[in-house]
């Protein structure tokens, strides 16, 4: 058994009790009058025995024993004992606030359990997680429980995958002595476990596809998703068999419409981003060979528009003036097939490139090929001549050479494509980002609606709850959910608690302290103590 | 302030006397010059049971001479006879403060007894006296005889009132100084004299009387009901006393009263009074009877 005292402060305290309690035995006593034929037998009896007064000898002992245990016992529960039936584990409660809590009463059932839990554990041994988008503690070993009851009291699920499986992994290498509760549970319908958006497949800028993915064991065989009031047609794959069916919904407007899938009796929305069409224009001074060549594939490009001064991007000339952003075509150096400057500098800007030109890709190796020469991608500082614009992009000329054949391929036009989108609005969308999951390609950090970027650079980046999600240079990404976000690989472990706490010294010693005082009001009703 | 009296109903009923009537107190020879009753007395007289002789003095009554023993011997004696006179009683009641405390107060069984034993005195035609005592003592009804002076008797017993502290000491110094006939002194108390018993048996000592003890006891007086931490006050001093009632301070107290009975009781031993210790909680002529063996109580 420990106590949550130290052990200096509670011999204080008996050695305290002890003193006090001696002096109360010594004090005189409020007596009740009572009047009697004679006090001549009393006087001589009190010759032997005088009654407790200052001055006089000690003679309650039993009495003032009884007391002591009495308040020894209370001081002891004072002093909050803790159970020993794991003498020495340290017990780690994960708290399960993931999307799948959410469900009705889960999360605040989740929660009821864990304080009673943490309530009944040693203090100095427990520790309170909450695993939602990110881990951070609750409760820190030593705290007192009523923090734990503060600090829950404004929690609420995240829209995250559970994340329980990986803390606990991670507290379980801790070492031996480490039991670990889970506090959630599977839930039993959510309906839909991924429902977001992706690049449209057929490549338009101003359209994307919808997925919805029900859970897992669930036909999906709801009714057509609604765009704004009016169902959508499209298609539901299946995968594994038939038994996990998908919905998918290709080339939806992105005009900021609301859209609306019910699965498993439950209602899911999102609301389409809104995209413009990019405007492009020819700079002053520009190469009417090199507009010749470009017009045919701008046009054939739904989310490009050829205007006039004053667009998103800037195509060729001598002076930029864009908005956003100017591609041009120039004589490169020896093995580089783009060069980006103003901006060249912003991290990921390059991998965010070489994406959006497809270069990592066949396309890369059917160039280089064409080529006869590596490709590559590089950066350089602007020059001072060199402003306006935030975003430039130069393609090496080379690759407007007929003798390349370059022009005749089908990357042609996907590499223009490319180059355009990313000067308009930066970074290529992920096809497929999901709250707990790495996202291929994009080791920028994306920052989360209303929060910071708290991923580090350089690595695949992976958001923590479901959301929209801002790249560095201005892109929007919509993350959903994992796949089965709400399985939860514990029970909930009560037993463990138990056994815990199966010894609440607490209970014992006041239920004893109650035992001593019956004793000592029956002894003191038969006159047997003072 | 309300006076504190025992009504005569409570002390006198018909059926009350009725069964006092067979009782009687037997002296062995009475003091002399009493008035004629039916003790024999010391002193020789004009009565039926021959006695003894004695040499005629001048003056002896010619009547009393026995000539057959003078026709013999030629000396003149006198026929001496029994002489029946009574035998006083005295009856001391304690009317000090502690016999008129508690519930079922002492005062009430102390004054039934000595109406009783006044009855039975008064019945032999005896003369009987009533001297109330606490701190002092006072003559409440001088030594009368008559069977018709029992309802005076009782109406003088319904009058007592509290009279203060108990003073064995000072009170039979007054009784003494009243310089009454040798007669039988019922002293009737519960002999709680602050003073200590040992002041009440010096005091008891100096009567010159036969003397007939009633203890006015109940069996609180021997196991204490009192507990916890008390203050008893005295009810004739007001003198209190704080006390942790412990089993060791019960002991105590069982041991100074038991001694204090033992003291009383050697005294009547050594003294050959009656002792009789009188519940005042259970009748008063039953146990007023078991000390009348065969009816008749020998002083």
């Amino acid at each position: 058994m420990t106590f949550a005292l130290s052990g200096l402060w509670i011999a204080l305290g008996l050695a305290g009790l002890a003193a006090g309690l001696y002096l109360l035995q010594r004090l005189r006593v409020r007596h009740r009058t009572v009047p009697v034929v004679t006090t001549l037998f009393w006087k001589q009896a009190l010759e032997e025995t005088r009654a407790r007064v200052l001055v006089q000898r000690f003679r309650h002992l039993p009495a003032y024993l009884l007391l002591l245990a009495i308040c020894a016992l209370l001081w002891l529960g004072f002093a909050r004992p803790e159970a020993a039936a794991g003498e020495g584990a340290r017990h780690v409660l994960l708290l399960d606030a993931s999307a799948g809590m959410a469900e009705g009463t889960r999360f605040a059932d989740a929660k009821a359990v864990l304080l009673e839990d943490a309530r009944a554990l040693p203090a100095s041994r427990r520790q309170v997680l909450f695993c939602g988008g990110h881990v951070r503690t609750l409760l820190a070993p030593g705290e007192n429980a009523l923090l734990l009851e503060k600090r829950l009291a404004g929690l609420a699920p995240e829209q995250a995958p559970s994340s329980l499986a990986r803390v606990a992994r991670a507290v379980r290498q801790e070492g031996p002595d480490v039991v670990v509760h889970a506090y959630g549970e599977p839930a039993a319908d959510v309906g839909l476990i991924a429902f977001g958006l992706a690049p449209a497949a057929s490549g338009r800028w101003d359209a994307l596809d919808l997925l919805a993915l029900p859970a897992t064991g669930e036909p999906f065989g709801g009714a057509a998703p609604l765009l704004d009031g009016f169902p959508i047609l499209g298609d539901i794959n299946s995968e594994n068999g038939g038994s996990h069916a998908t919905g998918l919904w290709r080339d939806l407007p992105a005009r900021g419409g609301r859209v609306v899938v019910r699965q498993g009796g439950r209602e899911h929305a999102l609301v389409l981003p809104q995209r413009q069409t990019i405007k492009v224009w020819f700079g002053l001074g520009h190469d009417e060979a090199l507009r010749a060549l470009l017009t045919p594939v701008l046009r054939a490009d739904p989310g490009i528009e050829i205007g006039t001064t004053g667009g998103d991007v800037q195509i060729g000339g001598t002076l930029t003036i864009g908005r956003t952003g100017s591609l041009s075509f120039a004589q490169a150096p020896a093995d580089t097939i783009a060069v980006a400057m103003a901006g060249a500098s912003r991290p990921g800007f390059l991998g965010e490139l070489s994406q959006a030109l497809a270069l990592a890709e066949v396309d890369g190796a059917s160039l280089a090929d064409a080529l006869g020469r590596a490709v590559t991608v590089t950066a350089r500082e602007p020059a001072m001549l060199d402003f306006g614009s935030t975003r430039r992009v130069t393609l090496d000329r080379a690759l407007l050479d007929p003798d390349v054949g370059f022009l005749r391929t089908r990357a042609f036009p996907l590499l223009i494509a490319g180059a355009i989108r990313l000067l308009a609005h930066g970074g290529p969308l992920a096809p497929y980002v999901a709250a707990g999951e790495p996202v291929e390609g994009v080791t920028a950090a994306l920052t989360p609606q209303g929060g910071a970027a708290q991923d580090p650079l350089d690595v695949p980046f992976t958001p923590a709850v479901a959301g929209a999600y801002t790249s560095p240079a201005g892109a929007t990404s919509y993350a959903s959910l994992q796949r089965d976000p709400s399985a939860t690989p514990f029970a909930a472990t009560a037993d463990a608690v138990a056994a815990e706490t199966s010894m609440p010294w607490a209970r014992w010693i006041a239920l004893l302290a109650f035992v001593l005082l019956a004793v000592e009001w029956m002894l003191l009703r038969r006159g047997r103590i003072p | 302030m309300a006076t504190r009296r025992i009504p005569a109903q409570e002390l006198f009923d018909p059926a009350f006397l009725d069964s006092l009537a067979s009782l009687r107190l037997v002296a062995g020879r009475v003091a002399p010059r009493g008035r004629h009753a039916e003790h024999r007395s010391k002193d020789l007289g004009g009565g039926l049971e021959f006695r003894d002789y004695r040499p005629y003095a001048a003056g002896d009554d010619l009547r009393s001479i026995d000539w057959n023993i003078y026709r013999r011997l030629g000396r003149i004696f006198l026929r001496l006879f029994e002489e029946m006179e009574d035998l006083p009683l005295y009856v001391l009641p304690d009317v000090s403060e502690s016999a008129w405390l508690e519930e079922s107060p002492r005062i009430r069984a102390g004054l039934r007894c000595a109406l009783a034993v006044s009855a039975i005195s008064l019945n032999q035609h005896d003369r009987v006296g009533v001297f109330p005592f606490a701190e002092d003592l006072r003559v409440a009804v001088r030594p009368r005889a008559g069977k018709r002076r029992v309802f005076q008797m009782a109406d003088e017993l319904a009058k007592l009132e509290p009279a203060g502290r108990t003073d064995f000491q000072a009170s039979l110094r007054t009784f003494g100084h009243l310089r009454m006939r040798s007669g039988v002194v019922a002293v009737i108390s519960d002999f709680f004299d602050p003073a200590g018993i040992d002041a009440v048996v010096d005091a008891l000592r100096r009567l010159r009387h036969k003397l007939l003890l009633v203890q006015l006891v109940r069996p609180s007086d021997a196991e204490p009901a009192v507990q916890g931490d008390v203050r008893l006050v005295d009810c004739e001093t007001g003198v209190g006393e704080d006390v942790s009632v412990t089993p060791a301070v019960v002991s105590a107290y069982r041991q100074a009263y038991a001694t204090f009975q033992d003291t009383l009781g050697r005294f009547a031993q050594s003294r050959g009074a009656g002792l009789l210790r009188l519940d005042v909680e259970q009748p008063v002529v039953p146990q007023l009877a078991a000390l009348f063996e065969g009816g008749r109580l020998s002083v």
